[in-house]
């Protein structure tokens, strides 16, 4: 019986939240009915092929639960291109990107304002629609590709990847949701992609401010350490895709990447003091102004720092609790 | 015959009739498993995750109610008619066997004319 707790395992991060337990728990009953009436008929206990062959006839967990989900639409062009068991993450994922990089772009525009830079209606809105336009671009496809390789994996993948007798079943919080995973990878990739947007194209975010100032030499040297921060916690994701239970992994790679990420902010605020901004070509714009620019971009660097020393000492504190040292010691097992 | 076009219309002559004979085996209360078998014994074989959510979104719109009952050691949702479930049904029986009347003649008066 432990593959139908694996299958319901399988299928409840993709049910709607407020009627998660309760479908689970009525699937959980319908199941067990089901595989007890072919136990009887057969008069013995049922090997796992045959259990599968049950779950099977459900449906793969993410079809089996998108019929549940009060809202069934989906993307269509042509033809489906997100179904309705990803459309409401789609949506969730959409929003949280929108709204994110909305905040930045307001952040920015009012701290130019503030430094004196005059900034017209017209670049306001070219460049929300462009932020807009990339970050929905850059979320579709990537909820257009899960929506095409989830269904294709084996529902057992999804599920654990353990053998039932291998291990005792671990409790939901000592594993890596699926859902977190998926998430992560989207939000890593469309992150990413912006940043690397708003880097190579100022202009996209600052409309043609873009082209009097430019980011200073400092920025080019930490391309390379926060591209791989991203990839460890994109392979960290990808491998807790296939092996949920490796908890310690992500553990690791939060502590190390945040750790990363500090030492970035650290070398931008000290090395690269009142030369973060600089012009794009020599007396584009007034020296006062850029002073002011850089100040602000100082200003917002030194709270990220301190967040990501906060989040590393919450990830080690984590990582401590995970590694459980005392079960190290001789004797401890 | 393009088999993918005939499933897609299957599908969809199937999915009206599904909801009239749920509604319709649950005059008398059911569980899910039990009405799945039910149908299937009347020659309405239904998947399971057709059903299952079927019967949740009947009952949100409410025309079934449903509570958790202990039986044979397991709990398990019994679901059945609601009293405005029973009104509905009782309109869409009418509207089938209608529905049906005309098609026959349609039907026979069609393939009527092709014998001529």
């Amino acid at each position: 019986m432990d593959l139908i707790e694996r299958y319901l395992n399988a299928v409840k991060p993709f049910l709607p939240p407020d009627q998660r337990d309760d479908i689970v728990k009525e699937l959980s009953a319908n199941l067990h009915e089901e595989a007890d009436e072919r136990e009887a008929e057969l008069g013995r206990p049922l090997s796992d092929s045959e259990l599968e062959s049950i779950l099977t006839a459900h449906g793969h967990p993410l079809t089996a639960a998108g019929r549940y989900q009060t809202n069934q639409g989906g993307l269509t062009f042509g033809r489906q291109l997100i179904s309705p068991m990803l459309f409401p993450l789609y949506l969730r994922a959409l929003w949280i990107l929108i709204a994110f990089g909305t905040l930045i772009h307001i952040g920015v525009l009012v701290a130019l304002g503030v430094s004196g830079v005059s900034i017209n209606s017209g670049d306001i809105v070219n460049s929300f629609f462009t932020q807009f336009f990339v970050q929905f671009a850059v979320v579709t496809i990537l909820f257009c590709v899960a929506d095409r390789i989830l269904p294709a994996t084996p529902w057992r993948d999804l599920s654990a990847g353990i053998a039932p007798a291998a291990r005792p079943p671990r409790r939901a919080r000592d594993r890596v949701s699926l859902v977190e995973s998926i998430a992560q990878i989207v939000a890593l990739i469309a992150v990413a992609i912006w940043l690397q947007v708003v880097y190579t194209h100022p202009e996209s975010l600052v409309g043609s401010i873009g082209t009097t100032y430019r980011l200073g030499p400092a920025w080019s040297y930490v391309v390379f350490p926060t591209a791989a921060i991203f990839a460890a916690n994109l392979i960290q994701s990808i491998i807790n895709l296939a092996r949920p239970d490796w908890t310690s992994l992500r553990a690791v790679t939060r502590a190390l990447t945040d750790l990363a990420g500090l030492a970035i902010l650290l070398y931008l605020i000290f090395a690269g003091a009142d030369n973060l901004v600089i012009f794009a070509h020599p007396g584009a714009g007034d020296p006062r102004t850029l002073q002011i620019i850089n100040q602000w971009v100082e200003y917002s660097l030194a709270p990220t720092a301190l967040a990501f020393l906060i989040a590393a000492g919450i990830d080690f504190w984590r990582l401590r609790a995970s590694l459980n040292w005392r079960s190290w010691l001789p004797g401890a097992a | 015959m393009n088999p993918e076009l005939f499933e897609n219309l299957r599908l969809e002559l199937r999915r009206g009739c599904l909801t009239v004979a749920v509604l319709a085996q649950l005059k008398e209360e059911r569980y899910g498993y039990e009405l799945r078998k039910a149908l299937a014994d009347c020659g309405l074989d239904i998947e399971e995750n057709t059903l299952y959510p079927l019967l949740r979104r009947l009952e949100s719109q409410g025309l079934l109610v449903s509570a958790w009952r202990e039986e044979n050691k397991r709990n398990k949702r019994f679901y059945q008619l609601s009293s405005e479930g029973q009104e509905t049904l009782t309109c869409l029986l009418d509207e089938w066997r209608a529905l049906n009347a005309s098609l026959n003649r349609i039907i026979s008066s069609s393939f009527a004319r092709a014998a001529e």
